[in-house]
């Protein structure tokens, strides 16, 4: 079901909200970046830059004590962008199949997702959903919370049928048909070693993602002797990834290590829950020391299976 | 609300008997009685064993599970929280969750010959196999007990390893033998040509990444199907329900697929063997 905000009731419409939820927003320090924080209702607005690290900290915090239980659902995320939500809507499925790992949900479950972008709403992965239109929203209720909150005079119900149809584009080479495959076939290929020399094995790449979500269970002592578990971000670029006990490591190269980063996202991912474990947010690439570029890569990646490789571009750049 | 898969159960240890130079061989029962009746699985399948503030670590069940009164775990002196479970004495309070993993279906197995291959710690959830395969005896055919340690010194369950020669055949080996050791010197597979088994044997290996290598050869030179073959995989593991991504294998997860896999099920996985 969708309704339409008017542009000037935009801050009331977040002051509604901010009546039930702490709001947190991307807020602009400098002219590229934007950084989720605790904001009033009157500074959100469409924020375009891109966030280093999106909502995820908020959903799956890089640091968090196990056994905290659930939480009051008083926070909201608001102003996310479509990928953010892309995002989101992975890790949901991830951490609730084949088996339910409640950690996630406990802390998933305390905020209120409210995506604003220029793109037609997504799937799913919010509760509500703000599609920019020229001097409106078009608002997409994505949950029954969602439309519970929707509930406002200030929501006023879409009867035209608009046709506001803007979708989300993914590069051409995500999008390609025999992208899982080639990265399947692609093992033990020289763009691997190629790229080993080049990568870092610094796991920027893996804390910036909206889909990376490895981790690591650590325990520790306070000074009174009390001991707390606590789950923290991991990344399989780090060398000790695969180690076990004896000082065996599965993955002792960088090559494998980068390899299974790819593999991770565009081949098991795509087995297990039928989706590319990417959205296409760019932040990879952005925040790599290395100016290493995963879409140039996966376009080597399909050409040299399909034996094309130098010949013809796959992507427009 | 879903279970919280990390919650522990609080258990005990009941005795720890010293296996080899820094191998502890330990008696686990819950401390609630519910939870020790509650505690059922099948072998080759594996428990979480956490001592609160140093950490938690992966260890398969070596006891039967026909044993309900309490389970068995052989634990390898290897990092932080290991070390911290050798500092424990009888009585010691330790944290307990699972079992995890997919273990030996071995209801698979009846009517058939059966080599069972270990390498060095890999005979800890073996033992659970055999012990269980033992009280139903009648229900295999030949069953063989190959077994490969770095010395005689490093041999686990040596009193089990005299049991069972009353109901299958163990064959020995150590790499280095010393003045204790009469038996057989080189790696397992020097052991295979005692072996004799029909067509439709199965085999099951567990031990290091590089003894699973040539003993694939040789089970392979023996003729055996790829899917009469069974490995049990060790891997690093965090979460053991296929979130943490830790024990991952190409397309499989250890923690959740395996750690079981057949040969078939693996053999074109580009990191499980
Ligand atoms: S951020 Fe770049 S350099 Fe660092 S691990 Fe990722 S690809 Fe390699
Ligand atoms: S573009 Fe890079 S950072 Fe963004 S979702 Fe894809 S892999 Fe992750
Ligand atoms: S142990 Fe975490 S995915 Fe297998």
């Amino acid at each position: 079901m969708t309704f339409i905000l008017r542009e000037e009731n935009l801050t009331l419409f977040f002051e509604y909200l901010e009546g039930k939820y702490e709001l947190f927003a991307p807020v602009s320090e400098t002219q590229h970046e934007a950084h989720f924080e605790k904001v009033a209702a009157k500074y959100v607005a469409f924020n375009p830059r891109l966030s280093p690290q999106g909502p995820k900290k908020f959903i799956f915090p890089y640091k968090r004590e196990l056994f905290l239980g659930p939480g009051k659902k008083d926070k909201a995320l608001v102003g996310l962008h479509f990928s953010d939500i892309a995002g989101i809507a992975i890790l949901d499925k991830v951490f609730k199949y084949p088996i339910i790992d409640q950690e996630y949900f406990d802390v998933r479950e305390q905020f209120l997702i409210v995506g604003m972008d220029h793109f037609t709403a997504p799937k799913d992965g919010y509760d509500l959903y703000l599609q920019v239109i020229d001097d409106y929203f078009l608002v997409t209720v994505g949950s029954p919370l969602g439309l519970k909150l929707a509930g406002t005079p200030l929501l006023i119900k879409n009867s035209k049928i608009t046709s506001e149809k803007n979708l989300f584009h993914f590069d051409d080479i995500l999008s390609h048909k025999r992208l899982s495959e080639a990265v399947e076939k692609s093992y033990g290929s020289k763009i691997w070693d190629d790229l080993s020399q080049r990568c870092f094995g610094c796991g920027i790449c893996s804390y910036v993602c909206p889909t990376c979500y490895c981790f690591d269970v650590q325990d520790s002592f306070d000074l009174k002797g009390n001991s707390t578990r606590t789950r923290c971000w991991d990344s399989c670029m780090l060398s000790a990834f695969t180690e076990i006990g004896g000082g065996f490591n599965f993955r002792p190269e960088l090559k494998k290590r980068i390899y299974n980063w790819y593999y991770h996202k565009f081949v098991r991912m795509p087995k297990e829950y039928g989706k590319l474990g990417c959205v296409g947010c760019s932040r990879c690439i952005v925040y790599c020391p290395a100016r290493i570029n995963y879409l140039e890569v996966l376009e080597d990646v399909v050409l040299e299976m399909e034996g094309k490789r130098g010949k013809k571009p796959l992507r427009v750049k | 609300m879903g279970k919280n898969h990390y919650e522990l159960s609080d258990a005990q240890i009941l005795w720890i008997e010293e296996m080899a130079p820094g191998k502890r061989f330990f008696g686990i029962r819950f401390l609630k009685e519910s939870d020790q009746r509650k505690f059922t699985f099948v072998p080759g399948q594996f428990v979480f064993l956490s001592i609160p503030g140093h950490g938690e670590f992966a260890v398969s069940i070596c006891s039967s599970p026909r044993k309900r009164d309490h389970f068995e775990l052989l634990v390898n002196k290897v990092g932080s929280v290991t070390t911290a479970l050798f500092g424990l004495n009888v009585g010691g309070k330790v944290g307990i969750r699972g079992p995890y993993g997919n273990g030996f279906d071995l209801s698979k197995f009846y009517d058939k010959d059966i080599i069972i291959v270990a390498g060095g710690c890999g005979a800890a959830p073996l033992r659970s196999v055999v012990n269980t395969m033992i009280y139903e005896r009648d229900k295999y055919g030949k069953l063989y007990f190959l077994y490969g340690a770095r010395n005689s010194q490093e041999l686990l369950f040596k009193k089990d390893l005299m049991d069972w020669q009353k109901n299958m055949k163990v064959l020995l080996t150590v790499d280095m033998s010393d003045k204790n050791w009469q038996g057989e010197t080189g790696v397992v597979t020097t052991l295979f040509d005692h072996v004799k088994t029909s067509k439709s044997a199965i085999a099951i290996t567990c031990g290091s990444p590089v003894m699973f290598k040539f003993v694939l050869v040789e089970l392979k030179a023996k003729g055996m199907a790829d899917k009469n073959i069974y490995l049990s995989l060790e891997r690093r593991m965090k979460c053991g329900i296929g979130k943490c991504q830790h024990c991952t294998c190409g397309e499989k997860y250890a923690c959740i697929d395996g750690p079981v896999f057949s040969y078939n099920q693996i053999k074109d996985n580009f990191e499980a063997v």
